[in-house]
């Protein structure tokens, strides 16, 4: 794990709006490339610890348990900060994984990127 | 990885009712199978989002054996097998790994940031009947989920 870099297919290099940072991840996500997501959200992090990072996920049909611990480790990050991890257009298999963990009301949840960026 | 099973390979318009896959412990085999179990459960008759839960649990299962049952070592065997029952659908993943023990998993509590315990919590969520068996090589878990929801009385 400690070997995965940040894939830009997987993860969009990042643009900033504002307070806001906003990347987008593309394609199914498992314990073989949750690394790769965790590489890609360390290193955005790394760089600087924005008020509001935003993960368009739309392009994400389905992510298993390692790769939403990888998004809690990003929101653990962010939080010491007053950082927010905002996830946009969830798509209904990830939406499920979010509530059976219990965890869909930890990040702030958009439709689109848009109304992420007009949430106070 | 190879489907394979006491069934004879069948026409292409009968649906198998039973498949074997036999994988090595790499991560990078999840995904096809996962694929391959979803789409056994839609051609037996399961409803595509309980097909999904199937894949997700069993995602789940495989990921502990690879991380907690073979330290995350890729080359070592895993049978993942799936067959149709009287109006369920009965997986088994059979490892050869150390003793797992599911009652040592950290439950997770609702709200708290915290990802631990979320794969047994997908796997106890969304399976009717989940079944761990310790053998004297390897583990053996057992999973049943019906394959229509049960109407709630």
């Amino acid at each position: 794990m400690a070997d995965a870099k940040w894939n830009t297919e997987l993860v969009s290099i990042p643009r900033t709006l504002g307070d806001a940072v906003i990347t987008e991840a593309r394609g199914e996500f498992d314990l073989h490339n949750s690394p790769e997501l965790r590489a890609a959200l360390l290193s955005i992090l790394t760089k600087s610890l924005p008020k509001r990072l935003i993960l368009n996920l739309s392009q994400v049909p389905y992510m298993d348990s390692s790769a939403l611990a990888v998004l809690v480790e990003a929101l653990q990050k962010l939080r010491p900060s007053g950082g927010r991890l905002m996830l946009v257009g969830l798509q209904p298999r990830v939406k499920g994984l979010l509530e059976i963990a219990r965890l869909n009301t930890i990040f702030v949840i958009a439709d689109s990127e848009q109304q992420a960026l007009a949430l106070a | 990885m190879t489907p394979s099973g006491n069934q004879p390979q069948p026409a292409s318009s009968v649906p198998l009712d039973r498949i074997e896959l036999k994988i090595t412990s790499d991560p990078a085999n999840l995904r096809d199978v996962r694929k391959k179990v979803e789409s056994f459960a839609q051609s037996v008759g399961m409803p595509a989002q309980r097909s999904d839960d199937i894949g997700l649990a069993l995602n789940e299962a495989l990921a502990n054996v690879i991380r907690h049952g073979y330290d995350n070592a890729k080359d070592r065997p895993i049978v993942v097998s799936v067959e149709r029952g009287d109006g369920e659908l009965h997986l088994s993943i059979r490892d050869w790994a150390k003793p797992f023990d599911p009652s040592q998993v950290k439950p997770k509590h609702q709200g708290k940031l915290s990802p631990g315990g979320v794969g047994m919590l997908c796997i106890q969520e969304l399976m009717d009947h989940v079944k761990f068996e310790r053998l004297s090589d390897g583990m053996l878990l057992t999973m049943t989920k019906k394959m229509i929801k049960p109407d709630k009385r």
